[in-house]
């Protein structure tokens, strides 16, 4: 029995779940602080996010770009690198995405996707490599670096968006949009439900992601680099070349991300649909609650995605505004990487009770 | 026109008004680095100062002083979470930093709408912004006075601070422990200083500077909150502690450069440039900067491996 | 008596690190505490500088009673310790660096003027030269050594506890060091000297207390011993038992040439080392740690780029090259640190044991791992080394400290190339597990494999080598075959004397 209660102890499953709840007591707190009902608000979060039908699908919609995201993440910290990157590099997959389908129309449409997804992973994977390289090469902080290609990424699609391929029949003047896509687009899977193919793509680039992590010699190099850096050297594991890998793989992961919300929801770019969302940040954070663990990425991140539809739903249901999903997630982001301390703590004190015995 | 005292006057007030938030965060974030600790949340602490200064302003019905103190006192608060978050906790700094500045964006919003039931963008007649100082060689110098056209009492604060932090580190016994802490915190502590308790009031008390940054932003050239008020503010001012190595007067020196950066860019604009490409001008400065000053770094280590290998 | 501590006792685990310690001191005298690594030396110091606490025993000062449970109480009873790896603020003055904590000020200002005043006065009292002004980093080691003394003597210490002092400086500075060590006691405080250099201790100590495996061997008054008697007493007969009989070496798997390295402080750290190893030999390195071994197996394995010198490996030349190159051209290494280096702890035992392999045949295909290979090594391994586990899949991190060392000697052993570089293979693992990793290392040998051997254990050198360097300070002083040196000689050699003493 104490065996057992030691192993889920020991999980991560057991902190993210008490992180979880934290952060949801938070948001009732707060909620109850402005003057709102929290049990209610807190119901109404859940229900709108995951107990119907529709709210599924929504989720499962608005998951497809943080488990992309949290992919990218997931594979970039793994290995020891803090790439805040994801964003940036989601943005140039989008635009990409967006000029370049609109162009394939002779295609057929199948074919059309394929190409179009393969020229976003490849527009992300640069981008991120740009910034490694500079990283890399000028010993420059890779946050920073990452942070600053994010805002240069934004300004240069809003510019693209503007003046080069903006909709100029677009129906409301006041959007700032590309042409819409015709034909060659993400199918929804189910004519009455959101969620697109995107998703299924995102399944399989878990599976993928998760058989590189596990099942790859490059996997195992990136692996024992973000375990422990010196044993990676001793071994003659290359950190540089691993590092390029790793995050060119990070930024087509991301770069795909942003492909399949152009293809799969707006069909088009529309100015700050990656950034508005914090789909990035929600990949981060989903990352760090499986602990890097791929196919914890993928229930982290529609676990994040159910509390920000039923964020909305209250929002309107409510009036309770939809922000207080972003708070809960930045508690749940803080008591996850607090917990390494309190299980350490733990350890000691059982090795301490060990000794005394 | 480029060359008239007028637009060069100009240029330079704006400079001045642009550097005055990056200063006061990377003062925040050199007496941080100073301590031993990286503290990257300053973009989130200004974001919450402004707020909340905004908020106190609108219901005081203009108190100017009380609005300071509110968005100070809320930016304390918040370094004061990180810290204990960081210090006791031991919480990654960049993953806890990083949530603070993303949490401080949801939380203004949030009770932006719960206060004023709007989401983008608050403004109000009855708001009081921070009053503008006329330098007093003014009738005397007008052509001088140009250059500080338009700069608030905290605006000059800013430039007081960064003397005093300059005074505070190398001159007391107090800034003389904190600094003695960061370069070696186990020696610190072998000597009986508590290094977590001196961290953790550096780290919260860096929050006032952080909360003088966000009442210039919400309360200085204009009166209002607007969403992401910060606009990655604070990530420059990250850089800008870097290329200054935490010392304040390179700090404040780096915080110039990227207030010139900014006032470029909004006066390309002006000229006709498109927003986007000058809005990304401060953002390609803080790479290139960080580029230019690790090659130097490089160079210098480099001459002195070089001269250690010769005198063996 | 100005200090007293009796029967200290203490264990970490299952190691007796100080089993029923006694040892006093004299006011105004030098004591002397020799012995090797692991002897106990250490631990004592810790915890009479209150950086541990023992399980049981007491000590007493100034004929009183006390307890520490922190260095800020053993410094309230005015005992400073001078440590090993200085407790110093680079870029900050010699000023600074010694008031720290207890600063004069004005008005919570820094006063230099008083602060610079009384590190002269202080500086001047004891004869300790330094430029109050200097800044710690402009400063040699041997002054650095000086601040953390007037640090000791700033807070008013009597009792001044010195950590392995010599080990960072130059003979020069060793000289001045001692010199002022008797003027310290000549000036009424009572000094502790840690050492295993025994030159040092019939220089200035009054009395020797020797240590060895956690117990005191005896104290002695320096007129009445001698450097051997000191010397059998640390390290004791140690004999060869494992007899291995004499085999053809082959052709040369390692030669080193020339090797030498300066550190970052600018002390040479390798002083022109050369050696070779052939195939079918084990050849040792014996020496006290700290005389360069360390960064002597950093450059040979490719973990140090930074050096003068040729490093061939099977005849292919690796002179600054990477880790994986020096690897391909037929190297394991066993490194001295298993967490640091030789493991990754979050890790499970099979990718413990895949490291350095990922890339081979053996292990993958087209850069998909056979995990089922993989595994299979891994059990079998785990079964030839007796590792105490539930299976590969569990983490090192779960594994005893034995268990792990012995997860990366059997990786290391079982490799299939020539050249095995052998670092304290056998660090903290059971007698029975220690046998049968000596085997191994011999069935190397025996196969026509080489094997360079690092320990601290001078009987698993004098045991398994068929030849012996003797490392001093940066540098391979003699070279002997199997059977021409005992314990004794070896012994006084690596401590620094001379072979014919």
């Amino acid at each position: 029995m104490n065996k057992i209660m030691n192993k889920i102890g020991n999980s991560n499953i057991l902190f993210s779940l008490m992180a979880i709840l934290a952060g949801l007591l938070v948001g009732g707190v707060i909620m109850a602080i402005t003057g709102q009902n929290p049990v209610e608000g807190i119901l109404g979060l859940l229900k709108g996010g995951y107990l119907t039908s529709y709210a599924i699908a929504s989720t499962l919609t608005r998951a497809t770009p943080i488990i992309f995201a949290g992919l990218s993440a997931a594979l970039a910290w793994g290995s020891g690198y803090s790439s805040m990157g994801a964003q940036g590099q989601m943005i140039i997959g989008a635009i990409t995405a967006a000029i370049v389908a609109p162009r394939l129309g002779f295609l057929p449409p199948f074919l059309a996707v394929i190409i179009t997804l393969i020229f976003s992973m490849t527009a992300g994977a640069l981008y991120s490599l740009i910034s490694a390289h500079i990283s890399a090469k000028y010993d420059a902080y890779l946050l920073i670096v990452t942070l600053m290609f994010n805002y240069l990424a934004d300004y240069l699609a809003s510019y693209l968006t503007n003046y080069v391929f903006l909709d100029p029949v677009a129906l409301d003047k006041l959007a700032i949009q590309t042409i819409k896509i015709e034909g060659s687009i993400l199918p929804r899977i189910f004519p009455r439900y959101t969620t697109h193919y995107g998703f299924l793509i995102a399944l399989i680039a878990v599976a993928a992601t998760a058989f590189i992590i596990n099942k790859t010699s490059f996997g195992y190099k990136a692996r024992m680099g973000g375990l422990n850096a010196g044993f990676a050297e001793y071994g003659g594991i290359d950190s540089r070349k691993t590092m390029y890998k790793v995050l060119l793989l990070s930024g087509a992961l991301a770069g795909l991300g942003g492909a399949c919300e152009v293809l799969g929801t707006k069909f088009r770019y529309v100015d700050k649909m990656i950034t508005s969302p914090g789909y990035s940040w929600s990949g981060i954070t989903a990352s760090l609650m499986s602990n890097y663990n791929i196919i914890g990425v993928l229930f982290s991140s529609i676990f994040l995605s159910g509390i920000a539809i039923g964020g909305s739903t209250i929002e309107l249901s409510m009036n309770i505004p939809s922000e207080i999903t972003q708070i809960i997630q930045g508690v749940i982001t803080m008591l996850v990487t607090a917990k390494f301390v309190i299980r350490w703590h733990r350890k000691e004190n059982g090795r301490k009770e060990a000794e005394t015995k | 026109m480029i060359f008239e005292w007028s637009y060069i006057s100009a240029i330079i007030s704006s400079t001045l008004r642009m550097c005055s938030p990056i200063l006061l965060c990377s003062l925040a974030a050199a007496i941080c680095s100073k301590a031993g600790v990286f503290n990257i949340a300053m973009e989130g602490c200004m974001m919450v100062s402004a707020f909340f200064a905004i908020v106190v302003n609108y219901y005081s019905g203009g108190s100017v002083l009380l609005a300071i103190l509110a968005g100070i006192l809320s930016s304390m608060l918040i370094s004061a979470v990180l810290a204990v978050l960081i210090i006791r906790l031991k919480a990654s700094p960049v993953v806890a930093g990083m949530a603070i500045n993303t949490m401080s964006g949801g939380l203004t919003t949030y009770l932006m709408y719960v206060f004023f039931h709007t989401k983008g963008l608050f403004q109000n007649p009855t708001l009081n912004g921070l009053s503008k100082l006329t330098p007093f060689f003014a009738s005397a110098f007008p052509e001088l006075a140009q250059m500080f056209y338009g700069l608030t009492t905290v605006d000059y604060l800013s430039w007081i601070i960064a003397i005093l932090v300059q005074i505070f580190l190398y001159r007391t016994v107090i800034g003389y422990r904190i600094r003695a802490i960061g370069i070696n915190p186990e020696a610190a502590r072998s000597l009986g200083t508590p290094v977590e308790k001196y961290q953790f009031w550096t780290m919260t008390l860096s929050g006032i500077f952080c909360g003088l940054a966000g009442v210039l932003l919400s309360m200085g050239s204009v009166t209002l909150f607007i969403q992401n008020i910060t606009s990655g503010k604070g990530y420059i001012a990250m850089t800008a502690n870097n290329l200054g190595k935490s010392h304040p007067l390179g700090v404040a020196v780096a915080s110039l450069f990227f207030g010139a950066c900014q006032s470029l860019g909004s006066f390309l604009q002006q000229a006709g440039l498109k927003g986007q490409i000058t809005g990304s001008i401060p953002y390609a400065a803080t790479v290139l900067a960080s580029v230019v000053s690790s090659i130097r770094y490089r160079r210098q280590k480099e001459k002195k491996i070089r001269e250690a290998i010769s005198e063996n | 008596m100005i200090l007293e501590m009796k029967n200290i006792v203490k264990t970490y685990g299952k190691v007796v690190a100080n089993d029923n310690v006694s040892i006093d001191l004299n006011e105004g005298e030098i004591l002397a505490i020799v012995g090797e690594n692991g002897a106990g030396k250490s631990t004592i110091m810790k915890i009479l500088y209150g950086l541990e606490k023992p399980d049981s025993g007491e000590i007493f000062v100034k004929g009183k009673k006390v307890s520490f449970n922190s260095p800020l109480d053993a410094m309230k009873l005015n005992i400073g310790m001078v440590q090993q790896h200085f407790m110093l603020f680079g870029p900050m003055s010699v000023t600074e660096n010694i008031v720290y904590n207890n600063e004069v000020s004005r008005r919570g200002f820094f006063d230099w003027k008083g602060n610079r005043e009384k590190v002269r006065e202080l500086s001047g009292k004891y004869g300790l030269n330094v430029d109050p002004d200097a800044l710690i980093n402009d400063c040699s080691v041997g002054t650095q050594q000086r601040v953390e003394i007037l640090k000791t003597l700033y807070q008013n210490a009597d009792i001044i506890i010195f950590d392995e002092p010599s080990a960072v400086l130059t003979p020069g500075e060793v000289d001045e060091l001692l010199s002022t060590m008797k003027n310290l006691a000549k000036a009424g405080k009572s000094l502790i000297l840690i050492t295993h250099k025994l030159n040092e201790v019939m220089e200035v100590a009054d009395r020797v207390t020797v240590m060895r495996s956690g117990k005191v061997i005896g104290t002695v008054n320096k007129k009445d011993t001698s450097t051997d008697e000191l010397s059998y007493m640390m390290i004791g007969r140690h004999t060869s038992q494992l007899n291995i009989p004499d085999m053809k070496t082959g052709k040369r798997l390692l030669e080193v040439e020339h090797l030498s390295m300066g550190s970052a402080l600018g002390k040479k750290v390798l002083n022109d080392v050369s050696l070779h190893v052939d195939a079918g030999e084990i050849v040792g390195i014996a020496g006290v740690s700290g005389n360069g071994q360390s960064e002597m197996i950093r450059c040979i394995t490719g973990l140090e780029k930074q050096y003068e010198g040729k490093v061939l490996v099977c005849d292919q030349d690796v002179s600054n090259q990477g880790v994986s190159i020096i690897r391909k051209a037929g190297m394991s290494h066993i490194p001295e640190d298993r967490y640091l280096w030789g493991s990754a702890r979050e890790a499970s035992l099979s990718d413990n044991f895949l490291m350095g392999e990922e890339d081979s045949d053996a292990f993958s295909s087209h850069g998909i791992l056979k995990q089922k290979t993989i595994d299979r090594h891994a059990d079998r391994l785990i079964d030839e080394y007796a590792i105490k586990t539930d299976g590969c899949r569990q983490k090192m991190k779960e594994l005893s400290g034995g268990n792990a060392q012995k997860v990366i000697t059997a990786r290391e052993i079982e490799r299939d190339c020539p050249l095995t570089i052998a670092c304290e293979p056998t660090r903290g693992i059971d007698i029975g597990a220690m046998e049968f990793v000596h085997e191994r290392l011999v069935n190397k040998r025996d196969n026509g494999g080489g094997v360079l051997l690092v320990s601290s254990e001078l009987s698993e050198i004098l045991k398994l080598s068929d030849r012996i360097y003797v490392m001093y300070e940066g540098h391979l002083n003699y070279e002997f075959r199997h059977g021409e040196v005992d314990d004794r000689k070896l012994g006084r050699l690596m401590l620094g004397g001379k072979a014919d003493e």
